[in-house]
């Protein structure tokens, strides 16, 4: 039997196409933004996969797209121009930025027999009118989704509550474990069927939390992980191999599972535009009432961290002015911070370099 | 070198940018002052008496002029990615260093007024604005729109939003919104509209009496004077002079062979200089997708507000790529095109990611042959003068055989 961190780094390091052939027995949806409620198209029957980052440019994209698109859009492109979502049922995207709206018009057009779903998120998410029409637009998804019950949704709403409150258990405790188990964990959690996760996950953290009462605090340099979309585990691996912790992480595409729960007595249509409107936006929406800086120096005070690293993606608009945004921040508080432009994945030396240098600054600033 | 007849209101339409501008430096500016975005609902604004000024026209300003690459690098300096949008890095750059802008800046704003139907970076830039000035950003939020859907949830959403926006602007007004005055703003920016759908059909005409650089030049007033009769007497000259020119048959491009659709913003900082390369080779840019968006019309609802949410969730860059994909369409039929050029704007994603995707469709249902040019609409840095002469060569090549074919 593999244990919980072999399964979830297993099935972190599949691509797409593996992932879908193994789970052949329920219809995927595949996610590609933040803000796709997953409990809805579990609550229809299917299997809900975020469509994460896979491999490099092969170049296929080039001729359907400019190259100054983000690599998260280019790759998923190539991915259909490969016919490696074939086997999903249908494409969910929300309204992010522009390069979102236009690879769902692009995939529409490549992808025609697969159904392409677009979750219309209102751009300011701290006003009711705002919540009335997102209510209305969940609506709209749930009946392209499928014939849903009110009480098979209420079911799928309850079982990622559970996933909310292990993943909220596991950040807790996510400096007692490597970087890139860390990774694994959380990005499986986008991926596996929602029950085996939560299955996994819990006794996973059963036994690390009991192991934690033996062992004292490590006394390694605390980094909290921010920025454009997850799917780096170069990164995570570089912190790791660098002798650095991740105490929290502040990443696109896992908004929906950072904070609180899904109000389960409410009506469930409203209780899932409201959860939404609750959250720490991305970068991509605002939220007067709910700022992001304030929530990345709360996760820094939280988790006792000595510095933040920062991810911004090559070509990503949101998250190019939200760096400005929050490093400003963090400069007013007095949290190191270093910015690491990330464009295709890959081991960089030069990445590695940067980050070393960073972590004997923070050693100083000790 | 060609000769290229420019068109005579143009000179005055430069007087009236100049007082336009004068109106809005310093002392001079009468206030509450908004930022305003270009597809913003300003007819509000405008009815209350707030002093509107438009950073996207300023970009546009400091593109022709040159300026925006340095304005860029000072941005840069202080943070911004280099690959962000050029208009918003240079107005950043001009709000935090006015004294190395065209025009030493634009006054400081009282609120803003940021509209997300061109685009969702302009919440990002005006959120920007917003820490950096201290002062209210009011965000009318227009969801992406498929025509085909069921609209009436947008239309409502974006009525409920402007509902919401009156008290807002009348407590830094200090005025109450006049209804019937506010139907009067709109009745004269639904004038413009009108005026300017009527240019821009112009170019049907064979020869065609105007070239896009010249909408381009002469789009001003339909983006920052929407609203005023001063947008309603320019527009009205200028169609004028347009008939005049069918009616003497005089061409914008002296010599017209070639019939040339532009796709995007314009190459601000190349604006006469890249044209002027096709009008060597006889090409006439008859119709443009980028001054299609203020094409449009309030129609005649009993409620403003819902007249208003109809034409600001259609705006071209705010619709699905199918529909934009036929508008096109229609317009290189309507305008007899025999070649489409698109700028692959580095700072304007929803108006390029989908081109190549487009090039391939006009390529393989109406045969039109397509050339795509990267730049940006104001940094220079992102253009190759050498590179796009030679393209562009080879291009028209094509087109003439085609055309003759």
């Amino acid at each position: 039997m593999v244990s919980a961190p072999e399964r979830f780094k297993r099935v972190s390091g599949m691509k797409t196409e593996e992932l879908l052939r193994e789970f052949t027995g329920r219809k995927a949806a595949g996610v590609f933004s933040a803000y796709v409620p997953f409990e809805i198209y579990h609550s229809a029957g299917y299997h809900p996969v975020y469509l994460f980052t896979w491999g490099c440019d092969s170049g296929l994209a080039a001729e359907y797209l400019p190259g100054f698109c983000c690599f998260p859009g280019r790759n998923l492109v190539e991915h259909a121009l490969a016919g490696e979502l074939s086997r999903l049922s249908c494409i969910v995207f929300s309204a992010t930025c522009d390069t979102v709206q236009s690879i769902y018009d692009i995939l529409k057009v490549i992808l025609p027999d697969i159904p392409v779903h677009y979750l219309k998120i209102p751009a300011l998410l701290s006003r009711e009118i705002a919540m009335e029409y997102l209510e209305a637009e969940i609506d709209q998804l749930i009946r392209k989704s499928g014939n849903i019950e009110k009480i098979s949704l209420r079911r799928s709403i309850s079982l990622y509550n559970e996933k909310r409150r292990l993943t909220a258990r596991l950040n807790r405790i996510a400096w007692e474990i490597t970087p890139t188990d860390y990774y694994a964990i959380i990005k499986a959690g986008m991926i596996l069927p929602v029950e085996e996760y939560n299955l996994t996950l819990s006794s996973f953290l059963r036994e690390i939390e009991e192991l934690n009462k033996k062992v004292s605090p490590s006394s390694s340099i605390r980094l909290v992980i921010a920025g454009s979309h997850f799917g780096e585990e170069n990164i995570f691996r570089i912190i790791e191999e660098s002798g650095m912790l991740v105490v929290g992480e502040f990443l696109d595409g896992l908004t929906l599972f950072r904070r609180g729960e899904v109000d389960e007595e409410n009506e469930p249509l409203s209780a899932l535009a409201r959860f939404i409107f609750n959250q720490v936006a991305t970068a991509t929406k605002v939220n007067f009432c709910n700022r992001r800086e304030d929530y990345l120096v709360d996760l820094v005070r939280e988790g006792e961290a000595d510095g933040v690293i920062l991810l911004r993606r090559k070509f990503c608009d949101p998250y190019g002015f939200d760096a400005v945004l929050l490093t400003t921040r963090l400069e007013e508080e007095g949290v190191p911070y270093l910015i690491i432009e990330v464009d295709e994945p890959g081991y960089s030396g030069q990445i590695k370099t940067r980050v070393e240098a960073f972590l004997e600054m923070l050693e100083i600033g000790r | 070198m060609k000769n290229y007849p420019r068109l005579r209101c143009l000179k005055s339409l430069s007087k009236m940018m100049d007082d336009y501008y004068a109106l809005r430096s310093g002392e001079n500016t009468e206030r509450p002052v908004a930022y305003v975005t270009s597809g913003a609902p300003v007819e509000i604004l405008e009815a209350l008496g707030i002093t509107t000024i438009y950073p996207e026209n300023y970009g546009a300003l400091c593109g022709a002029r040159r300026a925006s690459t340095p304005l860029c690098e000072i941005a840069e300096s202080k943070g911004y990615p280099d690959d962000l949008c050029s208009y918003a890095k240079g107005h950043l750059a001009a709000s935090m260093k006015p004294e190395k802008a065209p025009l030493g800046g634009l006054p400081p704003p009282d609120f803003l007024l940021c509209c997300n139907n061109i685009c969702q970076t302009v919440v990002k830039w005006y959120q920007a604005l917003s820490d950096y000035y201290g002062c209210p950003l009011f965000i009318v939020d227009v969801p992406f729109l498929n025509p085909k859907e069921k609209p009436e949830p947008v239309y409502l959403y974006l009525k409920s939003q402007f509902e919401e926006l009156v008290p807002e602007i009348e407590r830094i007004a200090q005025t109450r919104l006049n209804r019937e005055y506010l139907s009067e703003v709109i009745y004269l920016s639904g004038q413009a509209l009108s005026l300017w759908t009527e240019i821009r059909s112009m170019g049907r005409f064979k020869p065609s009496p105007v070239n896009v650089p010249d909408l381009f030049m002469a789009m001003a007033p339909i983006v920052v004077m929407r609203g005023k009769n001063q947008a309603v007497s320019f527009y009205s000259e200028m169609l004028d002079e347009l008939k005049r020119r069918v009616t003497n048959g005089t061409a914008a491009v002296p010599g017209e062979r070639f019939r040339l659709l532009w796709d995007n913003i314009a190459i601000w900082p190349q604006l006469l200089p890249l044209y002027r390369l096709f009008a060597e080779r006889d090409g006439c840019f008859v119709v443009d997708t980028y001054t299609n968006s203020w094409s449009m019309n309030f129609g005649s609802e009993d409620d403003p507000f819902e007249g208003m949410a109809k034409v600001y969730s259609k705006a071209f860059i705010n619709l699905d790529f199918q529909t934009r994909l036929e508008i096109i369409k229609c317009l290189a039929r309507d305008y007899e095109v025999t070649g489409v050029v698109m700028h692959a704007n580095r700072s304007c994603k929803p108006f390029s990611l989908c081109q190549p995707l487009l090039h391939r469709l006009l390529n393989k249902d109406l045969g039109l042959p397509c050339l795509i040019l990267e730049a940006d609409m104001s940094d220079t840095r992102a253009f190759n003068v050498n590179a796009t002469k030679e393209r562009l060569s080879a291009f028209m090549e094509i087109v003439e055989i085609i055309s003759e074919s």
